[in-house]
């Protein structure tokens, strides 16, 4: 059996409410990062789930946000990512890990499978581009237009270009079966929407991979349904309009967004959003969800306090207000 | 998603309403200032020796650049839908403040998110968007410019999607914004064509518009997609989505994005703050790949070439994304017969870049 189904299964069992913690790979550093996710299990976190960094997190607040970019401005990437998860399955091989990633770092390793080779057109350069433009009206090159002048920002970056959807699936492939053999359990894309998650899913049928989803508190009973057709291992409910680490939500409010993703489907149901304080804890995990989510209030705690000691000193603090 | 869905259902349903189009209309015509003049830049065209050069005269509207047209248009929708609060985001500052015109007009309370260094770099548009009542709200995350201030702009509409309406200025972002925008600015090529044919009884050789996220262009394009026009986009070398991007997912679209090999996107630095978006609206992605539109990219220098000439020729100050396109025509127009034609769009005014034109001149105001 899958870890995430098989972690939730017992919680049932045992009529526990999880907790469900999220910290962004790379933030401040690898090692301390690896080292906060190797103590998470044992401080009480049934199921982890790592940020992989992303410059523009428009589902996220500035707290994310921040550790975001600086995680990348320590060299964090998607395959460290990965290297990271592997490292942390050497000592545990039990608890259920996923990772929350924005669409792009993605889709870009799925599109770009061999990122060293350099793309036919992007030599050619011409400052007189009117030119060109007329005697060239029929050339291959067309297609690329003419006159292209890189600009600063393509200039450390040319190599990696690819052109079109010419996307065989060979990346993504690729991407999925490493990132089982690392040890993830499963993937929360904020930004794909269900109507484009065909891709995914293809590649996915061939793993054990799980598709974890958003379900917003706006979300009707139809669109619920549709989001939970192809979902895996939980649905993870929003309890409140906006972003995370912002303002702070009410566990009354969502009993009854709770209750209808209930009668809709049969998975376990996390709820997260703008839950910071311990007292939040004790009272979303009585409403009957099967798990609470915590992420922005630890990744604060890294940022102010630099050490792996707070981080798990609050998420001890959050294991013990959980409903048994 | 739901508050996108909401908003594409209500457009479907307005785009089919005539008192919609005709309402749109009426102030276009009569608050806007439409139609805007299709003028034969005769002097210019003396000066380069080849085909006429013809500018589409959108700097005339009022505001102060095409902008307004699309802003009409989501307005009057915003109201249908019953929106009691307008956000937006802004670079240059021209959508915000066409947008807090609109909301003057409409009597709406408005948030405009500008990035903190457009904020700095802009000031004047600031202070005419506060003086029509809007907030303007500096976003100081990432880069503080456009592709900030889009996303400080959804988180806020995130949070208030029930009562709020994102007045989203470009061809980029979810559906139905690509389209919608692009039926609002379409207006100026359906003017143009109808101009053109009076005058010269007959279709424009090329039509050249520049190219941030692309709405001026795809605006001046559209009417002539179907006829045999050769057509141009001209983006900010240092911002070329097209010719210098790949692939990408980020603010709801699928298209070009200029990006690292991890998919972080990077910044776009141009001259005219109006271009500096890392991406490109998919419509433009798509008629990149058809091969329909040929897109081609100016220099900084090359735009502030064309837009002294332009001052100096025909007495015209155009904004620095416009000039961008003059720079291209200008070329093109050298090595055409002088019975071809080219139609340039010259999407905004040029006075709120009097500053950064100084400064790269050497001049002290």
């Amino acid at each position: 059996m899958k870890r995430i189904g098989k972690k939730f299964k017992t919680l049932r069992a045992q009529r526990k409410c999880g907790l469900v913690a999220y910290i962004c790979a790379g933030d401040p550093d690898y090692e301390t990062s690896l080292a906060t996710l190797k103590a998470m299990p044992a401080a009480g976190v049934d199921v982890i789930e790592l940020g992989v960094p992303f410059l523009d997190p428009a589902g996220d607040g500035p707290i994310i946000e921040m550790a975001a970019k600086r995680a990348i401005a320590g060299g964090m990437t998607l395959k460290k990512t990965l290297k990271m998860v592997s490292e942390f399955r050497e000592t545990d091989q039990e608890t259920p890990l996923i990772l929350m990633s924005y669409y792009n770092p993605i889709l870009k390793f799925g599109l770009n499978p061999n990122p060293s080779l350099e793309s036919p057109h992007s030599s050619y350069l011409s400052q007189n581009s009117a030119d060109s433009a007329l005697r060239f009206r029929s050339s291959p090159y067309d297609k690329y237009a003419v006159g292209a002048v890189r600009g600063p920002s393509q200039h450390n970056h040319g190599l990696a270009r690819d052109r079109g959807d010419s996307n065989d699936g060979f990346g993504l492939n690729k991407l999925f079966a490493e990132a089982e053999k690392s040890g993830v359990d499963g993937f929360l894309i904020v930004d794909l929407p269900p109507e484009e998650e065909g891709e995914i899913l293809l590649n996915f049928s061939k793993t054990n991979l799980d598709l974890i989803r958003l379900v917003a508190p706006t979300t009707d009973i139809s669109r619920s349904k549709k989001i939970a057709k192809n979902a895996g291992g939980f649905l993870y409910l929003i309890s409140m309009l906006g972003i995370t680490g912002t303002t702070l939500a009410n566990a009354r409010d969502n009993k009854k967004n709770l209750e209808n993703l209930k009668k809709i489907s049969d998975l376990p149901i996390a709820i997260g959003f703008g839950i910071q304080t311990a007292k939040q804890v004790r009272e979303f995990s009585q409403i009957g969800a099967d798990a609470v989510v915590v992420g922005s209030v630890l990744v604060k705690e890294m940022a102010e306090k630099k050490s792996v000691l707070a981080v798990i000193n609050k998420i001890q603090e959050f294991a013990k207000c959980l409903k048994e | 998603m739901p508050a996108v869905l909401e908003l594409s259902a209500a457009y479907e349903k307005a785009k089919k309403d005539r008192k919609f189009w005709q309402e749109f209309d009426y102030y276009m015509q009569y608050y806007v200032g439409r139609p805007s003049p299709l003028y034969l830049a005769s002097r210019l065209t003396a000066k380069i020796g080849g085909a006429k050069i013809y500018l589409k005269r959108d700097e005339l509207n009022h505001t102060g650049s095409h902008k307004i047209n699309n802003c009409i248009g989501q307005i009057l929708l915003a109201k249908r839908m019953g929106k009691k609060r307008i956000i937006a985001e802004t670079g240059a500052g021209q959508h915000g403040v066409a947008t807090a015109t609109v909301c003057a007009l409409f009597s709406l309370p408005c948030v405009v998110y500008m990035g903190a260094k457009d904020v700095e770099r802009q000031s004047p548009n600031v202070f005419r968007m506060k003086l029509l009542g809007a907030e303007v709200r500096p976003v100081e995350t990432g880069s503080q410019s456009l592709k900030n201030a889009i996303n400080e702009a959804m988180r806020d509409w995130i949070k208030n999607a029930r009562d709020t309406y994102y007045l989203l200025g470009t061809v980029a972002g979810p559906h139905p914004y690509p389209t919608m925008v692009r039926d609002f600015h379409a207006i100026i090529g359906r003017e143009a064509k109808r101009q053109f044919k009076k005058v010269e009884r007959k279709l424009p050789d090329v039509l050249v518009a520049c190219i941030g996220g692309g709405s001026n262009a795809i605006g001046l394009f559209h009417p002539f997609l179907k006829d045999k026009v050769r057509i141009f986009g001209v983006e900010a070398a240092g911002a070329a989505s097209i010719n210098a991007g790949s692939t990408a997912v980020l603010h709801g679209n699928k298209t070009f994005f200029l990006q690292d090999e991890d998919g972080q996107i990077q910044d776009a630095h141009s001259i005219s703050a109006g271009l500096d978006y890392p991406g490109i609206g998919p419509e433009h992605a798509y008629l990149h790949e058809t091969k329909r539109v040929e897109y081609v990219s100016a220099t900084d220098e090359e735009a502030l070439e064309a837009f002294q000439l332009l001052c100096k020729i025909e007495g015209i100050i155009p904004a620095l994304e416009s000039s961008h396109a003059i720079a291209f025509a200008c070329k093109l127009a050298k090595k055409m017969k002088k019975n071809q034609s080219i139609i340039v769009n010259l999407s905004g005014r040029g006075d709120k870049d009097i500053t950064t034109v100084a400064k790269h001149l050497g001049v002290r105001l």
